[in-house]
């Protein structure tokens, strides 16, 4: 499409170290946040409400000064700087469209400010509403485009200035589900499509799984675990990264010896482990009701409580003396849809459970 | 690291040296004339002590809440019944009322009591005519003369917001009640009176403090019914020199009422519950038959009440006169009368209008930004310090200034520019109020989007939020320069012959009987607020701009 843009950046990764936010001297909302992010890598920062998330956002943007810290772009410290000097490109989760400006115009504000005129801002506009496909909506006010229309107005207006960096503010919880799922994928391409470095934030864990390189999980103003979508959904190394990120069973147990105490049951995870109580975690797609599978399992006496259609995919709520757990069927049948009110054993295959500590730090055997 | 100074802090700071030479420093010099005893020179109660043992003095402090309470029940009754007629019935000619309640809120208070005169006072139009009549009634003079112009003048306040408040009320909270049991009675007094009680409230406490604020009403006809407006005014500018102790002390007792009201008023405020519940809003039902005739017939006699001052002030203009006695037949005498007047009172009017509300908008919309985007210690305080404007009636701040500024180390009495400064004190939290209205509106992401694309915030301010909230600083500006320009008791205390404004000279030519040729410069004042009001509307485009 626009290959002008693609090749402008310099090859330069953001390094953000040691940096820490506190308001009013006290309350902590950045912890010491280490981070260093690829040229042209697709990097969301991910984590509930309050975790810190915009914060971080907010202070790479130049909106809010950090207390420690800094920021460096390639061999630049961009820290310092003020907001207008800095060249990044932010999209808005209010879109942010400045409302007394028709979508040429919006498009070009940043343009003008870098004193661009004539035919080189000319092709600039139309490239960046191009890449957002929106041609011919030059004109329009923004009053009369949609929501969706007026996000890429948005990206096109950050995308014009040719950033260094593109900046996301939930740019996607204005819009309605379907939509929502659409431009997820268009933003997803555009990003590729110029290789600009790009740091998404969202509370949404679909969206981050659907739409990154790397995703850094926040919580509480200290980074959690920083990985890639399937790292971060199979190999969780903290509870609550666990927990967050799509379902997980949790079940109260202890390292006794060595081995894995659940129940009754004891078990060698093949490595010494210290002693202590512990949180089991498995998905409930791992859970196998029924039948005994091939793999080496701990198996719980368990009573299907009630069994949930959702179309693609069943529910099985089933009680166990551990606890609640929720179990996926993948393969829906009537026979397996009527299996509510009996008494089941539930399998967990050992490769697929993980061991967290009372720390939140995953639990690995050692060899002996 | 350290907070950076940059534009916006020094626009606070400049700020505070405003508020601090131009409101807190000629209010404490009243503060302390009322603590001076007049003989000795020291500090002492005495003056306060006087208040309460002199007759006529205390006779003005028990006026004043006569006075206001009186003119509130008055503005309550007529008001109320206005917006409940409205609301609840398919009244005709909606617009038309509304249009002439604003009308009536525009007009310069004093115009309002001197018409009555015109009407019912010793000479009184009606008051003759019904005497040939056989039928003899008081003049309108002393308490209820000033009452039933209080009233007359502050309805429309009422009415205003309690139609709003009843036009918010979402409609399904009474189908809730009616569902869950309750009969029609009881629904009107547990769930709709419940809900505008606190405006209601609000309104009525802003009608007590602008009565008692007021100083025309009582002043052309409360003859023996004195207030402590008229006291403090007679006190400070009379012939023999003055009493400037007991002025302060009766300005500072006023200001302390006022002070007490206004928090009242504001605690009403801010429990609106109409507000917010956004939802159906009631339909009004069709009137047929007697009751349409009884219910219009209220509403529009009401209504002609409020404007009757305005339709008398023009009639009166184009009466023949003679001298000061009016003759019957029309004629253009009055205009030729003033004819040598109007430049000299009307450009100054227009100079010291135009010169406050430059000031207001500028200093409004600086201002009014910290205090929306800036969120600190010193612009909180600063929002603070200008609910003190809204409390000091007109009178008190007039003398405030010609009692600071008339010595060194500043000497600004006899200028046009103390009239100039005082207004654009008095004035500045309401233009600030319409600029952060309208503030509100923009989302600090839309700035935030112009800086990161790269522009200086002072140019982001300049591009984006000037341009978002122009049509709101218009507004405001326009009705701060309706005000200004009919802004009466600050300026009688400052004037001096060559800074004659429109409403002294309309006061003084009243004061000494001149009727005719009063009701023509009221005539130019009141169509040029008119023409104003509309323009700001226009540009409001119905939006809040009282």
């Amino acid at each position: 499409m626009n290959k002008t843009i693609h090749g402008v950046f310099p090859l330069s990764n953001i390094i953000i170290s040691n940096l820490s936010k506190m308001y009013d001297g006290k309350t902590s909302v950045l912890d010491d946040i280490n981070i260093e992010i690829q040229h042209g890598e697709f990097f969301t920062l991910l984590g509930p409400s309050g975790c810190g998330k915009t914060t971080l956002l907010r202070i790479i943007a130049g909106f809010l000064q950090q207390n420690t810290g800094t920021i460096v772009y390639g061999k630049e410290r961009i820290d310092t700087l003020p907001a207008h000097k800095r060249n990044i490109g932010m999209v808005f989760q209010d879109y942010a469209i400045f409302p007394h400006l028709n979508v040429w115009d919006n498009v070009a504000f940043g343009l003008k400010a870098r004193k661009l005129g004539g035919e080189d801002l000319e092709q600039r506009v139309h490239e960046a509403l191009a890449t957002v496909r929106l041609d011919g909506f030059e004109k329009r006010m923004p009053s009369a485009l949609s929501g969706g229309q007026q996000q890429r107005v948005g990206i096109a207006r950050a995308l014009a200035i040719r950033p260094r960096l593109l900046l996301m503010d939930e740019p996607l919880s204005n819009l309605d589900a379907k939509l929502r799922v659409e431009m997820r994928e268009d933003i997803r391409d555009i990003q590729r499509e110029l290789g600009i470095t790009t740091i998404y934030v969202t509370h949404d864990q679909e969206e981050a799984l659907a739409i990154s390189d790397r995703i850094c999980v926040l919580q509480g103003g200290i980074i959690q675990q920083v990985g890639e979508p399937t790292d971060i959904y199979w190999n969780p190394t903290r509870i609550f990264t666990a927990g967050f990120i799509g379902t997980m069973n949790f079940l109260p147990g202890a390292i006794q010896d060595g081995d894995l105490k659940l129940g009754n049951t004891s078990i060698s995870l093949g490595g010494n482990m210290p002693s202590g109580p512990v949180d089991v975690a498995v998905r409930p797609e791992d859970l196998v009701l029924g039948d005994v599978p091939a793999e080496p399992c701990i198996t719980l006496a368990g009573h299907v409580e009630k069994t949930t259609f959702l179309g693609r995919e069943a529910t099985s709520f089933v009680r166990t003396e551990l606890g609640h757990l929720t179990a996926s069927i993948v393969r829906v049948s009537p026979a397996n849809l009527a299996r509510t009110g009996i008494d089941t054993p539930v399998h967990l295959p050992l490769s697929r459970i993980k061991v967290f500590g009372r720390n939140g730090n995953i639990l690995e055997p050692e060899a002996a | 690291m350290k907070p950076r100074m940059d534009v916006w802090s020094w626009a606070l700071v400049a700020g505070w040296v405003i508020i601090a030479a131009m409101l807190i420093y000629p209010l404490q010099s009243i503060v302390t004339a009322s603590f001076t005893s007049n003989l000795t020179g020291e500090w002492s109660l005495e003056n306060y002590a006087t208040i309460f043992k002199e007759k006529q003095y205390y006779r003005s402090l028990i006026n004043t809440f006569i006075g206001g309470f009186g003119g509130m029940c008055g503005a309550l009754i007529l008001g109320i019944t206005l917006a409940a007629f409205v609301s609840r019935f398919q009244i005709k000619g909606r617009a038309f009322i509304s249009t002439i309640a604003v009308m009536a809120l525009v007009t310069p208070p004093f115009i309002g009591a001197y018409s009555w005169i015109i009407l019912f006072g010793a000479n009184g139009v009606v008051r003759k005519g019904l005497m040939s009549l056989g039928i003899t009634i008081p003049p309108i003079y002393g308490m209820w003369g000033v009452i039933l112009v209080f009233s007359l003048k502050l309805f429309p306040h009422v009415f205003l917001l309690t139609s709003a408040a009843l036009q918010n009320i979402d409609a399904s909270l009474d189908d809730a009640a009616e569902s869950l049991g309750m009969p029609p009675m009881q629904r009107f007094f547990h769930v709709t009176l419940r809900l505008i009680t606190p405006a209601v409230t609000a309104s009525a406490l802003l009608t007590f403090i602008l009565s008692i604020a007021d100083f025309g009403t009582p002043r052309f006809i409360g003859r023996q019914f004195q207030m402590l407006s008229t006291e403090a005014y007679v006190l400070f500018s009379s012939e023999t020199g003055g009493n400037p102790g007991m002025a302060s002390a009766i300005s500072i007792m006023l200001l302390l009422i006022s002070l007490v009201f206004v928090i009242m008023q504001r605690w009403a405020a801010r429990h609106d519950l109409s507000q917010g519940s956004k939802g159906r809003t009631r339909v009004p039902a069709p009137l047929k038959g007697l009751k349409s005739v009884v219910v219009h017939g209220i509403t529009y006699l009401i209504i002609f009440a409020g404007i009757l001052p305005t339709l008398v002030v023009v009639l009166f203009s184009f009466r023949k006169t003679r001298g000061p006695v009016f003759q019957s037949g029309f004629s253009l005498d009055s205009y030729r009368a003033i004819w040598n007047d109007v430049p000299l009172a009307l450009g100054n009017s227009l100079t010291f209008s135009t010169a406050s509300v430059t000031g207001i908008v500028i200093a409004g919309a600086i201002l009014g930004y910290v205090i929306v985007r800036r969120r600190n210690l010193l612009s909180s305080g600063f929002d603070a310090v200008l609910m003190v404007p809204y409390i000091v009636p007109g009178i008190v701040m007039g003398i405030a200034y010609a009692a600071s500024f008339n010595t060194d180390p500043v000497v600004l009495t006899g200028t046009g520019f103390i009239i100039i400064a005082a207004t654009f004190i008095r004035r500045l939290p309401y233009g600030m109020r319409a600029m952060i209205a309208s503030l509100h509106q923009v989302s600090p992401s839309i700035e935030q989007a112009g800086v990161s694309l790269g522009y200086h915030p002072a140019r982001v301010f300049t591009k984006v939020t000037v341009p978002l909230i122009a049509p709101g600083i218009l507004a405001g500006a326009i009705m701060s320069f309706v005000t200004a320009m009919n802004e009466l008791s600050t300026t009688l205390v400052l004037y001096i012959g060559s800074t004659i404004t429109m409403p002294v000279k309309i006061y003084t030519l009243v004061s000494n009987g001149e009727y005719g040729t009063g009701s023509a410069l009221s005539t130019i004042l009141l169509t040029i607020t008119g023409l104003l009001v509309y323009f700001a509307f226009r540009v409001g485009k119905g939006r809040q701009v009282m």
